[in-house]
């Protein structure tokens, strides 16, 4: 079933790698999708479901000032989150798990997990990698889970 | 005069092979504070933790830096 949760939750790596601090992020992004505060500034998330997309539109500000770059805006195509592909925690934990079991060497755009996933969770310092992009698309290879990787991999397996 | 392209390359392997190496320490130091949490040895823990930190902030930029030198 597609609800704001599934919607939203991609902000979620997007939102700490722009500084919000994760457990407070975590705690009210779960409880709430909307608009949040948390220590370094406020953080909004909205998601719509439409007749033929689910987006989800976020802005940051801080001391109520909108970043110009803190803005992210997604849509994806209507249907259950799993089976349409919307990224959704479930796809992050996965992820992270395979990194941690060094299941994963690398990853291009039609991969499972894919560049766009990988290059999300390393943007919030839970992996890091070799960025091998060439003129024939996007990859990365070397993928390795970080400390922060590990920990949030923990805090999802303990919430789950 | 400009570097080599070959110079390059050859740091960028070098550095891959550091940044290997970071890596691969970082894990074995993250099971043994594991290992070390579970003894009841919270303080060890909570150290090498902040010296995980560093470790997992520098691999991020070197990982930068081996891409823009492969470029």
């Amino acid at each position: 079933m597609l609800d704001l949760w599934h919607v939203c939750s991609p902000v979620f790596p997007w939102l700490v790698a722009h500084g919000a601090n994760q457990s407070s992020a975590n705690a009210l992004f779960q409880s709430t999708p909307g608009w949040f505060s948390v220590p370094g500034g406020t953080f909004g998330a909205s998601g719509v479901v439409s007749g033929v997309d689910a987006c989800v539109n976020a802005q940051i500000y801080i001391d109520g000032q909108a970043l110009s770059d803190g803005v992210l805006k997604k849509c994806y195509p209507l249907g259950s989150p799993t089976e349409k592909g919307i990224p959704t925690m479930q796809i992050y934990k996965d992820a992270l798990n395979a990194i941690a079991a060094n299941d994963v060497q690398a990853v291009n755009e039609i991969s499972t997990p894919s560049y766009t996933t990988i290059k999300e969770l390393k943007g919030a310092g839970y992996v890091t990698a070799l960025d091998s992009s060439a003129d024939d698309g996007n990859s990365f290879m070397k993928i390795e889970i970080t400390l922060k990787g590990r920990q949030y991999l923990e805090q999802l397996s303990t919430s789950a | 005069m400009p570097a080599k392209p070959e110079a390059a390359v050859l740091v960028a392997d070098l550095l891959t092979l550091l940044w290997e190496n970071q890596l691969a320490t970082a894990a074995a130091l993250d099971e043994l504070t594991l290992w070390a949490r579970s003894q009841g040895a919270t303080v060890v823990y909570d150290n090498v933790i902040g010296a995980l930190e560093t470790l997992d902030r520098n691999a991020s930029a070197i990982a930068d830096g081996i891409t823009a030198l492969r470029r």
